[in-house]
């Protein structure tokens, strides 16, 4: 235990430091930008991978040669891997993980939360991790919606609010906008600047949205037909811009 | 009952690993499971440039400077210019069979080949070229001879057609095969 919280402590102090892994999420720069839904993700010079079960970490220093270097069982039904800072958030069928990669090529959990059986999606700021949780006939039958963490301590996500709505899928994060994909409900524009009072602005609706990628001042939508791009340089007016389907 | 007690020992014969007998056998219809991928068919291995195709399945995005990657559910990734947002389309495929992921560092796209790890170099996106593969790099399972997650159907393996090099996630029907 005492371990644990040394552990957690030098862990927090690295992560309040000046950070050692460049964020995967951040736009320009040699690695691209994935969604929420993803199972491969880039930081830094890594490659992680999340399996049914396994955690997979590559080398990726020589970009042509990747070579593993660490292969941890995490549980079992991982979905998703999301890259923020030091740190690995994981969305399994059970709850979500926080893995720290202060040390890029042996991530360590340092929390969870867990949850009833679904299906979800995870992404984070420095203070909050967003959750969609989505009954299914893989993944159990929890209320549809938006779950809000407190991760100001990591090793004990805590969950402080959750917001009601319907067959929720990928999720991204711009600022403190959070956009949520909802099938064919639409998608919905949640300001979060509260985590405890989180408000929904409007719901986008006309596609059958699964995922979203907010790259600058575009969103980009992975869509049942293909690619929806929206301008949301003025969130409070988003606009349509293109469809690319068939 | 006696002919499909008999299917069942010719299914196990040919599969020569375990499958859960079972004499209720009620038709499953059409499942979620899994399909075998036999050695013999080099060509689900190769990875190249193909002309913009059609989006069908589509799958998961990416987004690397003026260009978005969008998975085709097991065929390989499309490739959107997005240079003017307004004007984005579908310029190119990179086939690359049981494909469901997408990462992108400078000029190498990762993803997997069924259960492999490929490399691509993509600095020319015209003519996408493998640059390494990590075989089974994703296989969690035991055995090729049995799908890689646990309690899932899958199609029985059929020894004469090959070795089963990799597995496939699709719709199959009426599987006679649980792991």
């Amino acid at each position: 235990m005492r371990y644990i919280l040394i552990t957690g402590f030098l862990f927090i102090v690295a992560a309040c430091s000046k950070d050692s892994v460049s964020n995967s999420n951040s736009i320009g720069g040699q690695n691209g930008v994935g969604g929420s839904l993803a199972r491969f993700t880039l930081a830094g010079n890594y490659l992680y991978v999340v399996g049914d079960a396994v955690l997979k970490t590559f080398d990726v220093s020589n970009p042509a040669a990747p070579v593993l270097k660490n292969s941890i069982t995490i549980g079992s039904n991982i979905e998703t891997i999301y890259p923020y800072k030091n740190n690995l958030f994981i969305g399994s069928q059970t709850g979500m993980f926080i893995y720290s990669i202060a040390n890029p090529e042996a991530p360590k959990l340092s929390g969870s939360a867990l949850h009833v059986r679904s299906c979800d999606p995870v992404v984070a700021n420095d203070t909050a991790a967003f959750v969609t949780l989505r009954r299914g006939t893989n993944c159990g039958t929890p209320t549809d919606g938006l779950y809000l963490y407190r991760i100001t301590n990591l090793l004990a996500p805590a969950l402080v609010k959750t917001v009601p709505l319907p067959t929720p899928y990928g999720l991204g994060l711009k600022d403190s906008t959070l956009f949520v994909c909802q099938g064919s409900n639409g998608l919905a524009v949640v300001k979060v600047n509260s985590v405890t009072n989180p408000t929904v602005l409007r719901t986008i609706t006309g596609n059958d949205f699964r995922d979203v990628i907010p790259y600058n001042d575009l969103l980009i939508c992975y869509v049942t037909d293909g690619i929806a791009l929206y301008d949301i340089s003025n969130i409070s007016n988003i606009q349509f811009i293109k469809k690319v389907i068939n | 009952m006696r002919q499909w007690n008999c299917l069942l020992l010719v299914a196990c014969i040919l599969m020569a690993a375990s499958c859960q007998p079972d004499d209720k056998f009620t038709p499953l219809g059409k499942v979620w499971g899994y399909k075998p991928i036999y050695g013999s068919d080099a060509d689900l291995f190769t990875i190249e440039s193909k002309p913009a195709r059609e989006v069908s399945k589509a799958g998961k995005i990416y987004v690397k400077d003026n260009y978005i990657f969008q998975n085709e559910i097991g065929e390989g990734i499309h490739i959107i210019n997005n240079t003017n947002p307004a004007n984005a389309q579908r310029v190119g495929f990179i086939k690359i069979k049981g494909s469901e992921e997408i990462s992108i560092k400078g000029n190498f796209l990762y993803s997997n080949n069924f259960t492999d790890l490929v490399v691509a170099d993509i600095s020319n996106l015209a003519n996408v070229t493998e640059v390494s593969r990590t075989k089974s790099a994703f296989f969690s399972g035991t055995s090729q001879l049995m799908p890689p997650v646990r309690g899932s159907y899958f199609e029985c393996v059929d020894a004469s057609k090959g070795s089963v090099i990799s597995w496939v996630k699709d719709s199959i029907n009426n599987p006679k095969c649980r792991n």
